[in-house]
């Protein structure tokens, strides 16, 4: 009780860092796309070294990204093994093993594998995006992508200012839920997780989730108070504290994290 | 129009639409006139409608009848609120609502994106308020993460750099500790110097006597206004109110009543220090001060430590080898600034933390082994956090303070449930099945109380039990504690309100800096100038006065001058 990394922004001066958020977003969109979509091993390669080369490129501590990543592995080893057992044999591939009278197929095997291939890359670079991205700068990014779409009616401050809350709101929720927990186990809610029992656990979860909604809406009304006594109307014009200027460099950016990603969503027609 | 008249309320009622037939109007027949350039002070105790009438002075809430009009600006036609909502800011009770970006520069900059400012001029403003409020340094940090005295200070540069001329203070110091809030007081009356008009709401009489004006409520009515020493004249109306006079004002009345000559417009700790009389007289004994009786150790911590975050980029050390000892059957205090780990000590006491390094023993228990099931730990240790009302997961009072007895099989549900509220003053039938949410701010935190109180442990550990009470609360709970300790519990308190402990504490812990920097009954602990000049802290008033009369040649060294009943004694002593 009582750790939760949010909100895990590390400002640092590297090449990636000062790049236009926008492009930096949009980057990182075609290399989350082409990860999750990617049709095989040759692909998640590409996307393991591009992950690795981030990692490496923005200087990112590697410690909490791992952990998060062997935090998720469990559930994503018994994914792979569901699938590893009841995927049918479709194509005629060679059978491995029997297991509990079922037949294990070298393509099931290799899918797995592959499952969990792809998830371990999409959790390191979630956390990538969020080290080298804040949630300023992707409120920013948002608000200036969409501002072309003002003219058609598109509510773009609206839009904007629902995801700078929400992101706001992220490690407020944290800490609301860690505060729950406290006081329920300090008046005797059984909240120590001692051996594996998820009926238990899920029916601890009814009495916590309640509080935090309700807790949860009383911060928002007092903040969307707070936010009406400082000025904000969303039908009105407003500015912004950053002013984004687009480079070449961005432009290779985004180029290069395209291409990459056509690659990777083609590979199978490649190689 | 009368121009210096900046605020003008004429007749206001208020009533939100769903508010129960039975129930009279939050606010009644309020008329008041603010002149532009004062520093006001609101007191009241806690539901007296303060906050209602507040968040009249900048449109968030329209009068049901009667108007309120800022600089000539009538409250109720829309149209005016923009301009209304730029003269007009207002930090909140609970300033960490009101912050909206996610990195403090941004929050600063969120009320000059709505005005619509180029980005250069945001930038501008936003590194002088930065610069003013010192958190340039963390200017890139997410608000989340930073102190509760920096949070206020955020908010308020927020505020600031919409260039408002009335700014609107709910509640501003009541999770400061003592030095910061002396700045802050200090920084109202520089907001006030350079012509901002600052209303402010609080719950201590000594820093409404640093205002120019008092409003008093009671009930929703506007009871008394005037000058803060025509208003604490009326010290017996006061009580009845709920109130009561600045320390420095009460002190200063019993030393005229033994001969002292105070003129009688003192009303701070400032101008007391300064009238006290030199010593005349012979009489030189010095008693000694009486020991406490001392139970044996029933909690023992050596050597602790604790981060938050361990492990991650935003990592922050809370404990730093903390130590600590307190014996049976006692009140012990734990004071500290702000951020010195008091909180997170505490929670290491009752196992919902584990120290990474270090040893935790309570009432026989090891809990930095993690073997030891905590809710065995939990039937001998009560803990009621900071804000405990803003924690409530059940919807009837009942329902919350039974949840503890409950969870751990407890028979007698019912009278325990009757005990514990009657402990606390709370009426069985009467409040038991009230919602949470009909309850006043004083009442939620007497259920908070009662519902730790239900589960009858031997040891109770509270953390800031009396921010934000009113002066009557606060005596309240400090007698429920005492009453505690006679039942044979033993308390520990951890707060930044030495005078609280002065009244009830045997001893006291010192703490920075995640560590314990002393410990010692109270007496030495409160004459230690250099100890309490470390931190953040300010002795009891009767302390400081103390010393100003050892200074000063008077007898008194040694006598326990700790409360102002004390005091008086020795000076009555010395003075025959």
């Amino acid at each position: 009780m009582g750790n939760t990394l949010l909100g895990q922004y590390i400002p640092r001066e590297s090449w990636l860092h000062q790049r236009d958020p926008r492009s930096r977003l949009i980057a990182f969109l075609f290399i989350f796309f082409s990860v999750v979509f990617s049709p095989n091993l040759v692909g998640l390669c590409v996307g393991l070294i591009i992950v690795l080369s981030i990692f490496l490129l923005a200087r990112l501590p590697v410690r909490s990204t791992w952990r998060s990543i062997i935090r998720a592995l469990p559930f994503v080893i018994i994914l792979a093994l569901l699938q590893i057992i009841f995927m049918e044999n479709s194509s005629g591939s060679q059978i491995i093993f029997e297991l509990f009278g079922k037949n294990i197929y070298e393509n099931a095997l290799m899918n797995g594998f592959m499952l969990i291939f792809r998830f371990i890359l999409l959790i390191a670079l979630l956390n990538a995006i969020v080290m080298t991205l804040s949630t300023s700068q992707i409120t920013t990014a948002i608000f200036y992508l969409l501002k072309p779409f003002e003219k058609l009616g598109f509510p773009v401050n609206d839009l904007t200012m629902i995801t700078q809350i929400t992101l706001r709101y992220i490690p407020l929720v944290t800490q609301i839920a860690e505060k729950t927990v406290k006081a329920q186990a300090a008046r005797g809610g059984d909240w120590e997780r001692r051996g594996f029992n998820p009926i238990k656990q899920a029916k601890m979860v009814l009495p916590f989730i309640v509080p935090i909604i309700v807790t949860s809406l009383k911060r928002a009304e007092a903040m969307a108070i707070a936010m009406e006594s400082r000025g904000f109307n969303a039908a009105e014009k407003r500015s912004s504290f950053y002013n984004l200027s687009f480079t070449w460099q961005d432009g290779v950016l985004i180029g290069f994290s395209l291409s990459i990603s056509v690659l990777m969503l083609l590979s199978s027609a490649l190689f | 129009m009368d121009v210096t008249k900046l605020i003008e309320i004429k007749d206001l009622f208020y009533r939100p639409e769903d508010l129960p037939q039975d129930k009279p109007d939050i606010l009644q027949r309020i008329s008041l006139s603010i002149h532009h350039g004062s520093l006001v002070a609101i007191i009241g105790e806690n539901g007296s409608g303060k906050t209602t009438l507040m968040k009249h002075l900048n449109g968030l809430l329209i009068p049901t009848k009667g108007g309120v009009f800022i600089d000539g600006m009538d409250t109720r036609h829309p149209e005016n609120l923009r301009r209304i909502r730029s003269l007009v800011g207002m930090v909140f009770q609970n300033p960490e609502n009101q912050i909206v970006a996610s990195t403090v520069e941004e929050d600063i900059a969120f009320g000059l994106e709505n005005n619509n400012f180029p980005t250069a001029d945001i930038r501008r403003i936003v590194s002088e308020q930065l610069n003013m409020a010192g958190l340039t340094n963390q200017a890139k940090r997410p608000p989340h993460l930073l102190s509760g005295g920096q949070i206020q200070k955020l908010a308020l540069a927020g505020v600031l750099a919409r260039q408002p001329r009335v700014i609107l203070f709910d509640e501003p110091t009541s999770m400061l500790d003592p030095v910061t809030r002396q700045q802050f007081l200090k920084r109202l009356c520089v907001l006030r110097d350079k012509g901002i008009t600052v209303i402010f709401i609080t719950q201590h009489m000594e820093e409404a006597a640093y205002a120019d004006k008092i409003f008093v409520l009671h009930d929703g009515k506007l009871v008394i206004e005037g000058t803060p020493i025509e208003i604490f004249s009326q010290v017996d109306q006061l009580l009845k109110l709920g109130l009561g006079v600045p320390p420095a004002y009460y002190l200063a009345e019993r030393f005229r009543s033994v001969g002292f000559d105070i003129p009688h417009a003192v009303l701070t700790s400032e101008g007391l220090l300064a009238s006290l009389p030199e010593y005349k007289g012979s009489f030189s004994a010095v008693n000694p001060v009486e020991s406490e009786a001392n139970g044996s150790e029933i909690i023992s911590v050596d050597d602790i430590y604790y981060t938050y975050l361990a492990h991650t980029p935003l990592a922050q050390p809370a404990l730093k080898g903390a130590s600590l000892s307190v014996n049976e059957q006692q009140i012990h205090g734990i004071a500290g600034s702000n951020g010195s780990g008091k909180s997170t000590l505490l929670q290491h006491l009752n196992g919902l933390l584990h120290p990474e390094k270090g040893s935790v023993h309570v009432a026989g228990f090891a809990l930095d082994d993690p073997d030891t099931v905590l809710r065995d730990v939990i039937r001998k240790v009560g803990m009621v956090f900071q804000n405990p009302e803003s924690q409530f997961f059940e919807v009837y009072v009942g329902d919350e303070i039974a949840y503890g007895p409950k969870q751990l099989k407890m028979d007698n549900l019912r009278e325990r449930v009757r005990k514990s509220m009657s402990q606390v003053g709370l009426d069985f039938t009467a409040f038991k099945d009230r919602r949470l949410e009909t309850l006043s701010g004083g009442e939620k935190r007497k259920v908070a109380l009662a519902s730790t109180l239900v589960l009858d442990q031997d040891i109770l550990l509270f953390d800031e039990p009396t921010a934000g009470m009113d002066p009557r609360s606060r005596v309240e709970f400090l007698r429920l504690f005492e009453k505690l300790r006679k039942a044979g519990k033993t308390i520990l308190i951890a707060t930044h309100q030495l005078d609280e402990l002065a009244q009830i504490a045997h001893s006291i812990s010192i703490m920075k800096d995640g560590r314990i920097i002393h410990s010692a009954p109270k007496q030495k602990i409160f004459f230690d100038e250099k100890l309490i000049s470390q931190t953040q802290l300010i002795p009891p008033l009767a302390v400081m006065v103390s010393n100003k009369l050892i200074e000063k040649g008077w007898p008194i060294e040694g006598l326990g001058t700790t409360t102002s009943d004390r005091l008086l004694q020795a000076i009555k002593k010395a003075v025959v």
